[in-house]
């Protein structure tokens, strides 16, 4: 949880205490990193196969658990059943704004960055405007803590990790083996030539598009109870991602994975030891000294230029 | 059609709108006596210096998105220069100018070798880290609640920020000399050259451009009159916070800039004066206005992507080709 | 007859990843000379241009540019030392006009600074003047000095190419490297691209190295031929030496060329 608790630091703390803080810590970091694998991986599949940068990524990812509060306290769905249907929500809206509106800009980066511009205020704004301004929380899904050995661990952060991890694994062996995957890679490395072999791009970027609204929309799904519910929500969290993602290479897929790690396990440590903002500039500070050693991130490729 | 005969008609042109628009701005308290009305007014320009400093590092092929985080440098370093070290606030409003342009500096070093696109979602980052760094520090910047009591600017004695129509002369003086320096910097060498990249990295290094330089200056000048934006804001209000440089605040100005024309000077002149005119219409409904930025913005990319300043073109050439019929 | 390398490539090679596309490759070019480099698609050609200009770093060997070593150099360095070059897939300022074109390239010799530009002083207008003479006339030695407002990208190939070979010179080249400079042109843009080409070399005594596919054009202009396959030098000699080369024709079997 995003506390901005600053424990004391007391050196007579026992030594229980410590390895649960640890812990707890390190359950965090990986809750919040598997969240921003999930919209991370959607962002990037969007940027290297769409060449289209969308701001309002986040956007999506925040009207997903909007979706969810709603349906949970306006119709009493379930909580399993909610989320399915804001993601069947978020999908369709993204197919639609893909349809009329990226689709024109394949290619053209900034043109398309513009456009999710507009996106972002007008989901913003238009969430804020028919969700009201109440505060929205969810009640967890998997409340309570799970003793081992000695340690207490909360269960909801574990399966929110673990149902993360397994859509990203899944995913993964998508991308290298089935076909669609394969197609996938061809129109990122050169259209062209995938057009030549055959590959319908109109029905990749429709799959793409989906792909990236599901997995943003899962991640906002899951992480509903667990903060609170803004509609200013989405841009930092998107932001938090393109650090991950600079960090371990631009492009490149693993490199997402471990970015988002060191992001995750950055902010859950620096935010709890400390503060909440020195998070931040931490996280910041860590992407500035990564650029000036390796100028492409972790796994990415310095310009060839000399 | 003989292209350099358009181009020198054009020139005139170009020339007598200037002239138009300074004598209008010259007079203008005469007709307009609404304090709040000069205040819109004097907002509004101010966005556009924020506006026009965008454009720069633009045509290099950076986009500052989070050029909002400059202005809050700017903002930040003057308000308390001239207030807890009791620095006259000219000097003040240089010295944010100057902090601004050595951060831009330091950052630009860093953070510009990224590409295009991520670079634009960086510096947004770069925004929201300064400013949780503003409502972490709150002894040296009063935190959430901000600086009030900023002095304004004085001459022999006079303050400007009294009343709102000595003000107003200051900020226009402030905003055409942003404009013309801006402008000027686009028609040099070096303007040549930030064209030059932003159209082919590959051939402007073959012919001897130092790329990485030449982006450093455009943001760096950017920096800098972002800054002198930010702390003129901070003077005529007396009052700076972080709520007053948000990124969503930073996402308008693009809005303004783009919807005007990214491709020309007057592009954020006419952009940010048309919206903020539009923002002021629609003053009853505060909450739509975001909204009704994002739904014009679309159509504009969309249809428009030269923008209004492309607008009387496009018309002219409708016209031309209905009459051809 | 062996007179002191002006341009010299030792032992050069680059990696990409796994794939080795230039392998020690040694080429030595004597000044005033017309080198000539060939090899069938996806010899490497580009590649050795690339590591020269400064697009890429050599992941071995050095290059040698007039008593330099100038390996590792980035292009706009490389650029400084007065060694142009042309670009495969023609590098032009798409949206400037031919003349801007040019004048953009004559960057690296406004020696107004930067305060004195912004200001448009009198330094400066003169300097600005002086560059669009000389760009006039680079224009006229080209024979495209009408197409001088039309906009780059509007032009067809041909011109293009022969509008970015005016950049090239503009920038006062001791060797001037040209990647595919008649591809995509008809037989009399060719024969006039290349008589402009070997007026450059006579007149103004520019080294020219160039790679080429046209055979015919490449053959009678060159005073030696290197040639290159799968990232190594097969053969070196005078056009006469290569045609006969049993080596060379080998590595083109297969693939259609006009071979004079």
């Amino acid at each position: 949880m995003e506390s901005a608790s600053c424990c004391s630091w007391s050196p007579i703390l026992s030594r229980g205490k410590t390895v649960q803080l640890i812990i707890e810590m390190t359950i965090n970091g990986v809750m919040l990193a598997t969240s921003m694998m999930l919209v991370g991986l959607g962002f990037t599949l969007l940027h290297s196969i769409l060449r289209v940068v969308n701001l309002a990524h986040g956007e999506f990812y925040m009207f997903a658990a909007m979706l969810v509060w709603y349906f949970m306290s306006h119709f009493h769905l379930s909580y399993p059943l909610a989320i399915l249907i804001s993601m069947v929500i978020v999908i369709a809206l993204g197919l639609l704004v893909e349809r009329y509106a990226l689709r024109k800009f394949r290619g053209d980066l900034l043109s398309g960055l513009i456009v999710s511009m507009g996106l972002v205020f007008i989901l913003q704004q238009g969430s804020l405007l028919f969700f009201g301004t109440e505060t929205k929380n969810i009640p967890s899904a998997f409340p309570g803590n799970v003793a081992f050995a000695g340690i207490q661990i909360s269960k909801e952060r574990v399966v929110i990790s673990l149902i993360s991890l397994a859509i990203i694994v899944v995913l993964i062996v998508f991308v290298n083996r089935f076909k669609a995957g394969r197609a996938m890679r061809a129109v990122a490395q050169d259209e062209d030539a995938a057009r030549l072999q055959g590959v319908s791009i109109r029905y990749i970027s429709t799959l793409i598009m989906a792909l990236a609204c599901g997995l943003g929309a899962i991640a906002g799904g899951l992480m509903a109870p667990v903060f609170m519910i803004v509609p200013t929500m989405g841009l930092p969290f998107l932001l938090k991602t393109v650090i991950a993602i600079t960090l371990g290479g631009i492009g490149s897929i693993g490199g997402a994975v471990l970015g988002a790690l060191i992001v995750g396990m950055v902010e859950s440590y620096v935010s709890t030891l400390i503060s909440i903002e020195i998070a931040y500039i931490a996280l910041f500070g860590i992407l500035a000294l990564i650029l000036v050693v390796k100028p492409g991130g972790f796994f990415g490729t310095p310009y060839e230029y000399v | 059609m003989n292209q350099v005969r358009a181009t020198v008609n054009s020139n005139r042109k170009n020339k007598i709108r200037v002239f138009l628009l300074l004598a209008i701005l010259l007079v203008l308290p005469l007709f307009v006596r609404s304090p709040y009305l000069l205040h819109v007014v004097i907002i509004t320009a101010l966005y556009i210096i924020l506006a026009t400093a965008l454009r720069l590092p633009l045509i290099t092929g950076r986009f500052n998105i989070g050029v909002v985080a400059f202005a809050a440098v700017g903002a930040y370093t003057s308000a308390l220069l001239a207030l807890k070290m009791g620095l006259n606030v000219w000097l003040a409003l240089l010295a944010g100018c100057a902090v601004s342009g050595v951060v831009a500096f330091g950052l630009g070093l860093i953070i510009l070798r990224v590409s295009g696109l991520y670079f634009g979602m960086l510096t947004m980052c770069l925004l929201e880290m300064l400013r949780h760094y503003l409502l972490w520090h709150r002894k040296l910047t009063g935190g959430v609640m901000g600086i009030l009591n900023i002095p304004s600017p004085t001459i022999w004695g006079f303050d400007l920020g009294a009343d709102k129509v000595p003000f107003y002369y200051l900020t226009m003086i402030v905003t055409v000399f942003s404009i013309w320096f801006i402008y000027r910097i686009e028609r040099s060498r070096a303007g040549m050259a930030f064209q030059a990249i932003g159209q082919s990295d590959l051939l402007s290094e073959h012919l001897g451009i130092h790329i990485a330089r030449y982006r450093l200056l455009a943001f760096v000048v950017s920096g800098i009159f972002a800054g002198l934006m930010g702390g003129m804001t901070a003077h005529y209000l007396h009052y700076t916070s972080p709520e007053d440089w948000t990124i969503m605040q930073s996402l308008t100005i693009q809005i303004f800039m783009v919807v005007g024309g990214r491709g020309s000077a007057w592009g954020p002149i006419v952009g940010t004066t048309v919206l903020m005119t539009l923002s002021e219409m629609l003053r009853g409904s505060k909450e739509y206005l975001p909204l009704v930025y994002g739904v014009i913005l679309i159509p504009v990319i969309l249809f428009y992507p030269r923008g209004l300043v492309g607008l009387p073109h496009s018309i002219s050439q409708w016209v031309a080709r209905r009459r051809q019929r | 007859m062996q007179a002191m390398a002006f341009l010299e490539l030792q032992c050069l090679s680059k990696q990409f990843g796994g794939l080795t596309a230039v392998s020690e490759l040694d080429l030595a070019i004597s000044p005033g000379e017309i080198r000539g480099l060939i090899g069938p698609n996806g010899a490497g050609k580009t590649t050795v241009f690339n590591m020269i200009s400064g697009v890429y770093k050599p992941s071995e060997g050095r290059v040698i540019f007039d008593g330099e070593d100038i390996t590792g150099l980035p292009a706009h360095e490389v650029a400084k030392r007065q060694l142009s070059r042309t670009f495969q897939l023609t590098a032009v300022f798409r949206e400037f006009t031919v003349l801007r074109n040019l004048l953009a390239a004559y960057h690296l010799f406004s020696k107004a600074g930067f305060w004195n530009s912004v200001l448009n002083t009198s330094l400066s207008k003169k300097e600005e003047e002086q560059f669009m003479g000389n760009a006039l006339e680079t224009l006229r030695f080209l024979g495209i000095e009408d197409l001088k407002n039309e906009i780059a990208k509007n032009l067809p190939y041909g011109h293009q190419r022969v509008m970015s070979l005016g950049m090239a010179l503009i920038l006062k080249p001791k060797l001037l490297m040209l990647d595919e400079p008649v591809s995509g042109m008809n037989p009399q843009e060719t024969k006039n691209m290349m008589d402009r080409i070997r007026e450059t070399r006579d007149k103004k005594g520019v080294t020219i190295f160039l790679v080429e596919h046209n055979m015919k054009a490449v053959m009678g202009i060159s005073d030696q031929i290197s040639v290159l396959s799968f990232g190594k030098k097969i053969a070196e000699g005078t056009p006469q030496e290569i045609k006969a080369n049993p080596a060379v024709i080998e590595a083109y079997l297969g693939v259609e060329e006009h071979v004079a």
